[in-house]
């Protein structure tokens, strides 16, 4: 679950519980400078993990480490870290530009007022960054978020959910900008509970479920895995007798089960088994009434990567 | 750095229906006053004792702890709250400068909206006689702030129920307890704002009904502001996102 080379933030046998309950359990991982993406499920434990790598919990047994030092109660941290968090609260009375400039002074920054302006124009805030927030869009404020936790152009950078509310452009900018900033050498860790997100923009990418590292490593990998695990498809044809004969002799078919519904078929190559269903039903003369993946949920892809 | 916390927590703090409710309630004392004047009484009870009534009874019994509990829970509960506080506590400024800038900007609202009218009530009463009282006022509602906001600035990182636990405080502690325990008149601030206004005006204790003398009273209020600072401090230092935002 690690890579060798100097990370800059580190999870070393990190585990956090509140009372009985474990929200992270036992976790090791390396990141490096680049976009590493945490995916799983809502309530898997990302957010617990992203607020323990921003020094915002303790953790339970572990060490976690961020540029070096400890990141639980050392506020001189934020110098060099910025967090988006989930959270949809800002302070609706400020603008954008506002918060970014009090961001920027709170940063203690010799030149706020450039600072704000470089952070507003980096998420292509500027037609409304001098109208207070509690009129924005859930979009603007995820953005003016964003830009109060650039404005010190930070090292690491941690997103919580960053693209929440923010429309497919909004969406393709704000990651063209975190590419860049990567590109740039920064460390951007970001959590999504969406695999497009995690697709489109991590090299590296931890698959989080129930509070456990279920998979790491390069998204190419991660992908192959989720794809070539063995899926569920539910059948409905004019003959589903003659289509379970049919399709139990395949070598892509592990089982197929005949149930008052229709079929139930497992198979262990997504990929071809899609592509000769319709041709092997339709060559034998029966009607294709519906097919539909029957285990498609994130939580089940999930799953079957914790039971590898 | 400090300059923008102090902005920050000011513009939010001084929110219009926030300062509509305490600028109500910090006239209550100039209504009574006015209310004595009109009525002319001027030998029963004296003018002095009855800005005195006013200042014990009202000001620092009443308007300036409800004042100060509700400026002193929302400087910084109000943030953690409703989430902003992420946006301070994720900026490299020590926790104990949050803390004394909540406590300034709390104190410094209270002490601004309670002041004024409680001496233009006490103005009201004494007809510009006796004037040494508006200093002991000025004194008094500048101890009971500072005290008042310290505690409830650390009681509203502790718990979100500072409000009503606060409000219990000042109900029990501050308006009970003391008259029944003389031994506790040493951690009332109500005690403290007493004896320093005794200190200031040098009227007759009996009149102020101050059980601490000027001194100490000073004395353990600094002694409980250092201490609840400390403690808000030490709380916002281990404070965990979870746990509240």
């Amino acid at each position: 679950m690690t890579k060798p080379g100097n990370p800059t933030v580190s999870l070393d046998h990190v585990s956090r519980w509140y009372g009985n309950v474990v929200a992270v359990n036992d976790i090791t991982f390396d990141f490096q400078p680049g976009v590493t993406g945490l995916l799983g499920p809502n309530g898997a434990g990302k957010s617990t993990i992203l607020h323990l790598l921003a020094g915002f919990l303790r953790p339970s047994a572990g060490a976690v480490r961020v540029l070096g030092r400890p990141a639980w109660g050392d506020p001189r941290l934020f110098r060099r870290v910025g967090l988006v968090p989930e959270s949809e609260a800002v302070y609706g009375f400020l603008s954008a530009r506002a918060f970014a400039v009090a961001s920027a002074r709170l940063q203690g920054l010799p030149d706020p007022q450039a600072a704000a302006t470089r952070a507003i124009a980096w998420v292509g805030l500027e037609a409304d960054q001098d109208r207070p927030m509690k009129g924005y869009s859930k979009g603007m404020r995820q953005r003016a978020k964003i830009a109060a936790a650039l404005v010190h152009d930070p090292q690491v950078l941690i997103l919580d959910e960053p693209f929440n509310g923010t429309d497919p452009r909004q969406r393709l900018q704000l990651m063209a900008l975190l590419r860049e900033m990567a590109a740039e050498g920064r460390t951007i860790i970001f959590s999504s509970h969406i695999l497009e997100e995690v697709e489109r923009l991590a090299d590296e990418v931890l698959v989080i479920l129930a509070g456990q590292l279920a998979a790491s490593g390069d998204f190419q990998v991660i992908r192959r895995l989720m794809t070539d695990r063995p899926h569920s498809f539910s059948l409905l044809t004019t003959d589903d007798r003659r289509v379970a004969s049919l399709l139990i002799g395949r070598p892509e078919v592990r089982a197929v089960t005949v149930a008052e519904e229709g079929l139930e078929v497992h198979t262990t190559d997504y990929a071809a088994f899609t592509a000769c269903v319709a041709p092997v039903i339709r060559d034998a003369g029966v009607t294709l009434l519906q097919l539909r993946p029957s285990d498609e949920s994130l939580e089940s892809v999930f799953s079957y990567l914790v039971r590898r | 750095m400090t300059r923008a916390l102090l902005t920050l927590t000011a513009r939010q703090l001084l929110g219009r229906r926030r300062s509509l409710f305490i600028v109500l309630l910090a006239l209550i004392p100039v209504l009574v006053a006015a209310v004595y004047r009109l009525a002319g009484g001027q030998t029963d009870p004296l003018p002095i004792e009855f800005a005195a009534g006013i200042l014990d009874t009202l000001v620092i019994a009443a308007v300036l702890p409800l004042t100060a509990l509700v400026f002193g829970t929302s400087a910084l509960g109000a943030e953690i709250e409703d989430g902003t506080a992420v946006y301070l506590l994720t900026k490299p400024v020590a926790r104990w400068r949050i803390v004394l800038v909540k406590i300034a900007v709390a104190a410094g609202a209270t002490i601004a909206l309670i002041l004024p009218p409680a001496v233009l009530a006490s103005v009201i009463v004494l007809g510009g006689d006796e004037a040494a009282l508006t200093p002991a006022l000025a004194g008094a509602v500048a101890v009971g702030a500072v005290v008042y906001c310290a505690l409830f600035v650390a009681l509203s990182v502790r718990t979100s129920r500072a409000l009503l636990i606060g409000l219990a405080y000042v109900l029990i502690w501050e308006g009970i307890v003391p008259s029944i325990f003389d031994v506790t008149r040493w951690i009332s601030v109500r005690q403290y704002m007493l004896g320093t206004a005794d200190l200031i005006s040098g009227a007759p204790r009996d009149v102020l009904a101050a059980d601490l003398g000027g001194g100490p009273a000073l004395i353990a209020a600094a002694c409980l502001t250092v201490l609840t600072a400390f403690a808000a401090t030490r709380l916002l230092q281990r404070f965990e996102i979870g746990q509240r935002l």
